[in-house]
């Protein structure tokens, strides 16, 4: 296979074998192997269980694979490193802080100072528009401004790679729209490598330049395609896209055979 | 979303409008918080307990020299409010609960912390605390009489013990439980054990655990008190067996009273620190914290 790109991510035969307490050892992921180019935005989507959270999980460091080498600027990754942000469904805010405290909390980590911290926090929040709720607790605020929160919280530490485990699933229809369209805007000024986890195949095609289908348990890599709709994108007015339209047609017809 | 421009609506022929926020009038707002009707019925049903006390006394369905009288209990309060013993014997039993909550509290919470992080500690450990647990604590008094004699130190020793268990347990419990989620993203931000430690688990336990320190506050205050009816130099407990003994039962039921205000004073300061603490937790209701 080719050199991977300098400063993108290679996964070469990864698999992981998650050792079960009971029945047995778990056969997680089989076999991947996936080159990244810097600055891509890439979607896996697969069925439940197929192992798209474990890839993450491997890329962020917390768990290392059973064989083969996750890669990244050509170098293993042994640990969580201090220029990633992973991102969750659940925005999982710390509900003791304010807005603004809970985007802090990365801020805290790096040891910046506080007012360095509050000056960041703001600036952060203002991108997601969020900067007259600052000093509000997450229970005040509604679930679409938490994720808007939790987005400003992921990019507090400028990270050069984002993963985003199914960050926008727990929205509803309209506030996922108007999150994602932001979240693009961010996106496309920033120069980062994404890559997002979804069930969602539309969110993948919306958002994504490249859409990896996993199969079943153990996952493996079965279908990887190019999304070729220019940017800038906006993710409502690409719903009635015919390119959208065809692409997410066809890369359903290959996950539909996965999810029986 | 709230924060967006909000535009005015555009109404087409046919449409219309069928309901608008009101915000309540400042009278509508006092009536929901001060509700006369309700406020009648408690001052209605203290009396009748009042009248319900008198008539026990009067008519001697309880033999007199065994019952205060309300009118006897409240000439008690007049004539020694500005007793300086009596301030005193208060301010005794005060300290020791004081420093049993404060001691028992943080030793609950750190013991807890430590079985629940170490669970091979926990294994080995519990059937101790189990058993203690289950000890009758008040038992142990006249034990403290005989170890440490009628100083204050005995005292402060049961308040801890009842104390302790009250914060461990639920502790224990809540350090066991905490959103897998909030440590998952601490570990992904680079987090450090300690970070962990610091910025997810001990908010966490704590904010689980206030309620019970605000029980065990109370419980100190009635933990104090009965063991000074073991004998004290001074202390309400003390002061109210005294009265007992010679049938000073305007005096007795006197300091019951006092320690009754007292603990719902204690429960009152308590529960406002809490509010403060936890003012994240009220979402846009705003909710009655302060409940016995």
């Amino acid at each position: 296979m080719a050199e991977a790109p300098i400063g993108g991510i290679t996964l070469r035969d990864v698999t992981l074998v998650f050792a079960a307490t009971n029945g047995g050892p778990v056969l997680a992921v089989n076999d991947v192997s996936l080159d990244i180019p810097s600055g891509q935005f890439i979607a896996i989507v697969g069925p439940s269980g197929c192992g798209k959270t474990t890839i993450m999980n491997m890329l962020a460091g917390i768990i290392r694979p059973t064989l083969g080498s996750v890669k990244r600027d050509d170098v293993e990754v042994t640990g969580t490193s201090l220029d990633v942000g992973y991102m969750l469904a659940r925005a999982a805010l710390y509900p003791w802080r304010t807005a603004r405290r809970n985007v802090e909390v990365p801020l805290e980590i790096r040891g910046l100072s506080k007012p360095e911290r509050k000056k960041k926090a703001l600036e952060l929040l203002k991108l997601v528009k969020l900067d007259d709720f600052a000093n509000k607790f997450p229970a005040q605020l509604s679930q679409g401004m938490r994720q808007r929160v939790a987005i400003a919280r992921t990019l507090a530490i400028n990270p050069q790679l984002w993963l985003l485990d199914e960050p926008f699933s727990a929205l509803d229809a309209q506030t996922r729209i108007t999150v994602q369209n932001e979240f693009l805007a961010l996106w496309e000024n920033s120069g980062a490598t994404v890559i997002l986890v979804t069930h969602d195949l539309a969110e993948a095609v919306l958002l994504a330049d490249r859409v990896v289908v996993m199969t079943a348990r153990p996952g493996r890599i079965k279908y990887d395609v190019a999304i070729d709709i220019p940017r800038p994108r906006r993710v409502d007015e690409l719903l009635d896209n015919p390119r959208f339209q065809e692409l997410e047609a066809k890369i359903w017809k290959v996950l539909r055979a996965e999810l029986i | 979303m709230p924060n967006s421009s909000e535009e005015p609506l555009a109404l087409t022929p046919g449409e219309k409008i069928i309901a608008e926020w009101e915000e309540p009038t400042r009278a509508q707002r006092m009536y929901q918080t001060f509700d006369p009707v309700a406020q009648f019925g408690k001052v209605l049903v203290v009396l009748a307990f009042l009248a319900l006390w008198w008539q026990a006394y009067e008519r001697a369905w309880i033999n007199p020299a065994f019952i205060g009288s309300p009118s006897g209990t409240w000439n008690w309060f007049v004539n020694n409010w500005d007793n300086g013993e009596v301030w005193r014997d208060l301010s005794v039993t005060l300290s020791e609960a004081f420093w049993g909550w404060i001691i028992g509290s943080s030793m609950g919470l750190l013991i807890g912390l430590l079985v629940a992080r170490f669970k091979f500690l926990w294994k080995i450990t519990s059937p101790l605390f189990t058993f203690f647990n289950a000890v009758p604590r008040t038992a142990l008094a006249p034990i403290f009489i005989l170890w440490f004699g009628i100083a204050q130190t005995g005292k402060i020793l049961l308040v801890v013990s009842i104390v302790f268990f009250i914060v461990m347990i639920p502790t224990r419990a809540a350090a066991d439980m905490v959103d897998p989620d909030l440590e998952m993203v601490m570990v992904t931000m680079g987090g450090s054990e300690r970070h962990r430690f610091m910025k997810v688990t001990l908010p966490s336990v704590l904010t689980s655990v206030f309620g019970a320190i605000r029980l065990a506050s109370v419980w100190a205050l009635l933990g104090a008190s009965y063991a000074e009816l073991f004998g004290a130099k001074h202390g309400l407990g003390i002061r109210y067996i005294a009265a007992t003994n010679v049938l000073n039962m305007s005096e007795a039921f006197a300091v019951t009273a006092i320690i009754a205000f007292l603990a719902i004073s204690i429960n009152a300061v308590v529960g406002l620190l809490e509010k403060r603490l936890m003012r994240w937790q009220e979402s846009s209701t705003k909710g009655a914290v302060l409940s016995l």
